[in-house]
């Protein structure tokens, strides 16, 4: 009996483990994308304080989870996430209207992490 | 630094924990899957342990995940025997009677050199002095001596393989001082052709020839 406790109990502390950073991972990218997104939705009337206040959001956003990803995930992504939005910061800073690109570069990339450590067949083999 | 120093002590805590919930005391006597285990704990510990860049939990899921798979192994080991022979083997009876089982020999694939170096190291010099030798499934050697061998006289001269799987093992032969012709007539005394009929002839540590064909035929001549 005593094996067989042991084995349910690790077996569960992994599986729950698992479960739970597949969900906080899935759900904290997803808000993530869809706040990017909203920015280019000022784009066309190129409404740069707006931009600039959204982009705060996202920023303070990124900062309070971000120790919590590192737990997770490999700290080299984080750190090309974070890389990537300090540029977006610093191009709305000069007002580069050609911005789009880094944006796009930052949901690609956070949709590459969701994939990356997702729980699948493909991953898995 | 700090930080790898706290991750190396977190990690080294954890795989002592590991190691007491797997059950195992005596790490001299692992079964093959348990081997397999150690080495990959020492793998799987390593990366996140020099890595900062990688979180701890990468290294600490995978090490509970093998935990479950060797208690899980052990357990169903414990419980069934047919289980137990798939994952640790059954021991072999390498020596029967002073005579060894060369079928067994080649199934565990031990060279006969190997085979006199664990007897010696068990403090047996001479096969004949051997009743029984068992390749346990931890690949530990255990030899039970011969009863009627114990008052044997003192040792005189240092055992040497003079035939090894049919083949004449010249350099042995120069170095007892032995000539190729008296082998020979040894071996012929003994009920063989030639050489490739033996397969194995040593001189024992009284000076007797032991000669062993390959059908397990032994016979033993004074040199």
């Amino acid at each position: 009996m005593r094996h067989i406790a042991i084995i349910v109990i690790l077996c569960s502390i992994v599986y729950f483990y698992g479960l739970f950073t597949n969900n906080y991972l899935a759900q904290f990218l997803d808000i993530f994308q869809d706040q990017m997104l909203s920015i280019t939705s000022y784009f066309e009337t190129k409404d740069w304080d707006a931009i600039n206040n959204s982009y705060d959001e996202i920023i303070s956003y990124w900062e309070n989870e971000k120790q919590k990803l590192a737990y997770i995930i490999d700290h080299e992504d984080v750190n090309h996430l974070d890389t990537l939005l300090n540029r977006i910061q610093a191009e709305i800073y000069i007002k580069n209207e050609h911005l789009l690109p880094d944006i796009v570069e930052v949901i690609n990339y956070s949709q590459q992490i969701i994939e990356k450590y997702d729980f699948s067949w493909g991953n898995i083999f | 630094m700090l930080v790898l120093g706290i991750r190396a002590i977190i990690l080294y805590v954890l795989v002592i924990v590991v190691m007491r919930i797997m059950g195992k005391g005596e790490l001299g006597q692992l079964q093959p899957y348990e081997f397999v285990l150690v080495i990959l704990i020492a793998d799987l510990v390593s990366v996140p342990m020099e890595d900062i860049s990688v979180p701890l939990m990468a290294g600490i899921v995978p090490l509970i995940s093998v935990a479950v798979v060797e208690i899980l192994i052990s357990y169903l080991a414990l419980k069934n025997e047919k289980f137990r022979t798939a994952v640790s083997g059954a021991p072999s009876v390498v020596i029967m009677h002073g005579r060894i089982v060369e079928n067994e020999l080649r199934h565990n694939r031990i060279t006969i050199t190997d085979l006199f170096e664990q007897l010696r190291l068990q403090g047996f010099s001479d096969i004949s002095d051997v009743e029984f030798a068992i390749m346990e499934t931890s690949g530990k050697l255990s030899v039970i001596a011969a009863p009627a061998k114990a008052k044997r006289p003192p040792k005189r001269v240092l055992p040497t393989t003079l035939i090894l799987d049919g083949h004449l093992v010249k350099k042995n032969l120069t170095q007892v001082k032995l000539s190729e012709s008296d082998l020979r007539r040894e071996i012929r005394q003994a009920g063989f052709q030639n050489y490739e009929e033996v397969f194995l002839a040593y001189l024992e540590s009284t000076g007797e020839l032991y000669i062993q064909g390959y059908n397990q035929q032994t016979k033993e001549g004074k040199m």
